[in-house]
């Protein structure tokens, strides 16, 4: 009986921990409309956080912060400084940021030069 | 605090990590995951002890394994967090997990020096814990178990924030 008591709250334990990962799912959660965007590279891709990243600079002047995949699998697909260096101009499609005080796109396709670098291809 | 992540970030030990290769932030994660796992495995079973579980088990014998495995977790876990925050400190500006975090360790670190210091810790190979002493070490065990598990939850939010 205490056993059993045991294994129902370790449970719901499981059941609550897990459906909070699938609400606030990793990154993506904030960003909700999708954007895609047309500019020149500020700061070229950087591989080495949780994500890779970049800064482009769109026709308004904008600078925009680009959060690519994690660091092998946006290197993967073959985009790195040297592919995409500064100047470059690129278009970029993602979900932006729902915060309208903060640009930043979480971003699925990085074209330059008519290459796509597709670092979270679309299920 | 934004010019102390910013110091953080531009440290020699955060510049090396950014240019150690793209797997460097992986394989910090994993230790910290490691860490983190040897940390709470040991601290869950040596609280519930504490909280009243397992009675027929001595305290003495299941501190023997729990406690320097928490501190080699606790460790590990340290190191590789560092090292994680120093390469994109500035980024964490702002974050409310951080802070939680760094308070639930806090509380556990002072919760350890609390429990090492009780008499009745001191004597757990030698003599059972009075009434008021088992009240003593089920309260440590409770607040144990809530920083460390505190810990782990914001540390784990800090990414979703």
């Amino acid at each position: 009986m205490r056993t059993s008591k045991v294994s129902l709250a370790l449970g719901g334990a499981v059941l609550a921990l897990g459906s909070m990962s699938a609400v606030a799912h990793h990154g993506w959660g904030g960003n909700s409309t999708p954007i895609e965007l047309t500019g020149t590279v500020v700061s070229a891709v950087d591989l080495t956080g949780p994500h890779a990243t970049m800064q482009i600079r769109d026709a308004d002047g904008q600078v925009w912060d680009v959060t690519l995949a994690p660091a092998p699998r946006t290197a993967r697909t073959g985009l790195d400084a040297k592919a995409v260096p500064v100047g470059a101009e690129v278009t970029i499609s993602g979900m932006r940021n729902d915060d309208p005080a903060r640009f930043e796109v979480k971003t699925r396709r990085v074209t330059h030069n008519g290459r796509n670098y597709d670092v979270y291809p679309q299920g | 605090m934004l010019e102390l992540l910013s110091a953080v970030e531009s440290s020699a030990l955060g510049n090396a990590l950014r240019s150690a290769g793209v797997w460097t932030y992986g394989v910090l994660n994993l230790g910290h995951v490691l860490g983190i796992s040897l940390l709470i495995g040991s601290v869950v079973l040596l609280d519930l002890r504490l909280l009243g579980a397992w009675r027929t088990t001595p305290l003495a014998a299941l501190a023997r394994p729990t406690v320097p495995l928490a501190g080699i977790g606790l460790v590990i876990a340290l190191a590789t967090g560092i090292c994680m925050v120093s390469v994109n400190a500035s980024e964490y500006y702002g974050n409310p997990f951080l802070l939680l975090k760094f308070g639930a360790i806090a509380l556990g670190l002072v919760n350890v020096a609390v429990v090492s210091r009780l008499p009745a810790w001191r004597a757990k190979g030698e003599r059972e814990p009075t009434g008021p002493e088992a009240t003593q070490l089920a309260v440590a065990g409770g607040v144990s178990l809530f920083a460390w598990l505190a810990a782990l939850g914001c540390g784990r939010m800090i990414g979703y924030w």
